[in-house]
């Protein structure tokens, strides 16, 4: 007779009759000289009856409430969230985030006014720069006009726009 | 639509599952949040059940890991499961409704992913295929799963009963 144990898994695919002829032939000699694993049978048919037959339970009326509520709250967080963690937002985001600390450390700063006063010498010092810049260019602006004629006949002499040619 | 067509479908999952009432009504919603959550993910030339199932499962095990619910007891069977049982008559079979009482207390003493095969195969009634899709294991693996929840399930019983007689 075959052990216990080899026959013992094979009991559930024997009542799914999922086994092989050989292994049905194994089963079914072991179980007429065995009265444990046909006890272990009859039980495993009970458990396989008793499990088919659990009822279903409907669920309360409360949760189904809870769950209608669910999209619509639901959709508005995951909206917002998605757009969050686009990539494209994500500099935008950190550079905010760094004027925000920036901004929050000068309100607290206790000199304040120093950093006024340092920001605004700065700016005018850039606004200044940038005007003598402007004026130079201007300068070069008219300079290249009073030129302009000497320039303009000396490359008509050269040929340069192709009527040279015809004088 | 989701709602009505599958609540009762996810509600009953987690109560065999984690075995209190109030557990599974919690994580009901939270299978339905995180469905609101995943919807955009789904595959429409896919199975939209093995799907919600497979969401589900892996919720379950994975609360079942973080939480163990085994600390707490499941909810005696006949607290929500006798008034939902129509068929029920009292002269049916004092023994089957003893034997069901049994298994579903053996229920917690399975592995939460032998526990979940033996409902989806065994009360839920799914196939095979299904399963091992649902679980994504081999066919091979959710059979042999199943065997070793329903052999564990039929000793339990028979302790139980051997128990029970010890003290009559």
């Amino acid at each position: 007779m075959a052990p216990c144990e080899g026959i013992e898994h094979l009991l559930p695919s024997y009542l799914e009759e999922d086994l092989s002829p050989q292994e049905r032939r194994d089963v079914e000699t072991h179980l007429e000289s065995c009265p444990a694993c046909r006890t272990l049978l009859a039980l495993l048919e009970e458990t396989a009856l008793s499990l088919a037959d659990m009822p279903e339970l409907e669920p309360p009326h409360s949760l189904k409430e809870k769950l209608y509520c669910i999209p619509a709250g639901k959709r508005i967080t995951f909206a917002f969230s998605d757009f969050l963690r686009r990539p494209m937002v994500q500099p935008v985001m950190a550079a905010a985030s760094i004027l925000f600390i920036l901004f929050s450390i000068y309100t607290v700063h206790p000199r304040r006014q120093e950093i006024n006063r340092a920001v605004d010498r700065e700016f005018h010092r850039g606004v200044r720069a940038v005007s003598q810049v402007y004026a130079k260019a201007e300068s070069w602006t008219s300079s290249l006009g009073e030129h302009r004629d000497t320039v303009l006949d000396t490359l008509k002499k050269i040929g340069l726009f192709g009527q040279g040619k015809g004088e | 639509m989701l709602i009505d067509t599958y609540s009762k479908k996810i509600f009953n999952l987690a109560y065999r599952f984690a075995g209190s009432y109030e557990e599974a009504e919690d994580l009901t919603q939270e299978i339905f949040v995180k469905l609101h959550h995943s919807l955009f993910k789904f595959d429409v030339e896919k199975n939209f059940t093995a799907w919600l199932l497979t969401l589900s499962r892996n919720h379950l095990i994975d609360r079942y890991r973080k939480t163990k619910w085994e600390k707490t007891s499941r909810d005696s069977f006949d607290e929500h499961h006798l008034s939902a049982d129509e068929r029920f008559n009292p002269e049916e079979g004092i023994l089957q409704r003893e034997t069901k009482r049994m298994v579903w207390d053996g229920l917690k003493q399975l592995s939460p992913d032998t526990r979940m095969v033996i409902i989806l195969r065994d009360i839920q009634g799914k196939s095979y295929d299904e399963i091992a899709e649902v679980m994504d294991l081999p066919l091979g693996t959710v059979k042999s799963r199943v065997n070793r929840g329903r052999l564990q399930l039929a000793k339990t019983l028979k302790d139980k009963r051997e128990v029970l007689h010890g003290t009559l």
